[in-house]
């Protein structure tokens, strides 16, 4: 019997460097961002806020955590798909039009736009001649939203 | 992975991210993270490059490549972020 709970401390709690998902969780506590692989070479990053509900998330290409963003375009309509699981019509309130230009945005970029509950914001990344989508930002209006780090910050 | 002060994870893409770390505590996390036994032996040390304000120092060890970014914007030598890139064949799969 302490054989087994001993290695059940030591499964949960390693005393070296953590290197599953598992031993991170144990060691830091609940994640305040995560990625998934959803389809089609389509990732979802969601930015969770104090209250453990989503407040910011990305969908877009995969990639490497070490660049700003991806470099790959994005099937507009493939993203709207996802778009239309994670933050269904229902939960977004009325529409109010297209939101303000975000700094820096790209010439020729889509304006954000505005919901009662949330604002989508169409990501380009580093601006082209043509500017090339690479998915979309989807900002939550909640409260609790409020105290993350700045989305847009000069 | 990344350790670095925190901050907005998706963000805008011209956002500027100015707070940096000391570099005792960047060492501080990055021993606690990757403790220098598991890094295997060290490969080549501070190779450092310099654009603008910023600076990155990179050391490559027989396990991993350990990276520094440091800020000079705002105050000196604070370290914006620190990037461990394993050298596990898992590891090479969708890194772009």
């Amino acid at each position: 019997m302490r054989y087994l709970v001993g290695c059940l401390f030591v499964l949960l709690f390693p005393v070296g460097a953590p290197q599953t998902s598992v031993e991170f969780h144990a060691r830091y506590g609940k994640p305040d961002v995560e990625r998934f692989n959803v389809r089609w070479g389509l990732m979802l990053t969601v930015e969770y806020g104090t209250d453990g509900q989503a407040c910011r998330m990305r969908i877009g290409p995969h990639y490497d955590i070490n660049r700003f963003g991806p470099d790959a375009a994005a099937p507009p309509d493939m993203v709207a798909d996802i778009l239309n699981e994670v933050v269904p019509p229902e939960m977004r309130g009325k529409e109010l039009g297209p939101g303000e230009k975000i700094y820096g945005s790209c010439a020729g970029a889509l304006l954000p736009t505005e919901y009662e509950n949330v604002k989508f914001n169409p990501y380009y990344g580093l601006c082209e001649k043509t500017p090339i989508y690479r998915g979309v930002d989807v900002l939550f209006k909640r409260m609790e939203c409020q105290s993350l780090p700045r989305y847009s910050d000069r | 992975m990344l350790i670095e002060p925190r901050q907005a994870f998706v963000h805008s893409f011209y956002e500027k991210r100015q707070s940096t770390i000391s570099k005792d505590v960047a060492l501080e996390l990055l021993d606690e993270a990757v403790p220098p036994a598991t890094r295997g032996k060290l490969l080549l040390g501070s190779v450092t490059a310099q654009t603008g304000c910023t600076a990155f120092e990179t050391y490559s060890y027989e396990n991993m490549n350990v990276g520094f970014i440091h800020s000079f914007c705002i105050k000196p030598g604070g370290v914006a972020t620190v990037q461990v890139n394993l050298k596990r064949t898992e590891c090479d799969s969708g890194s772009k």
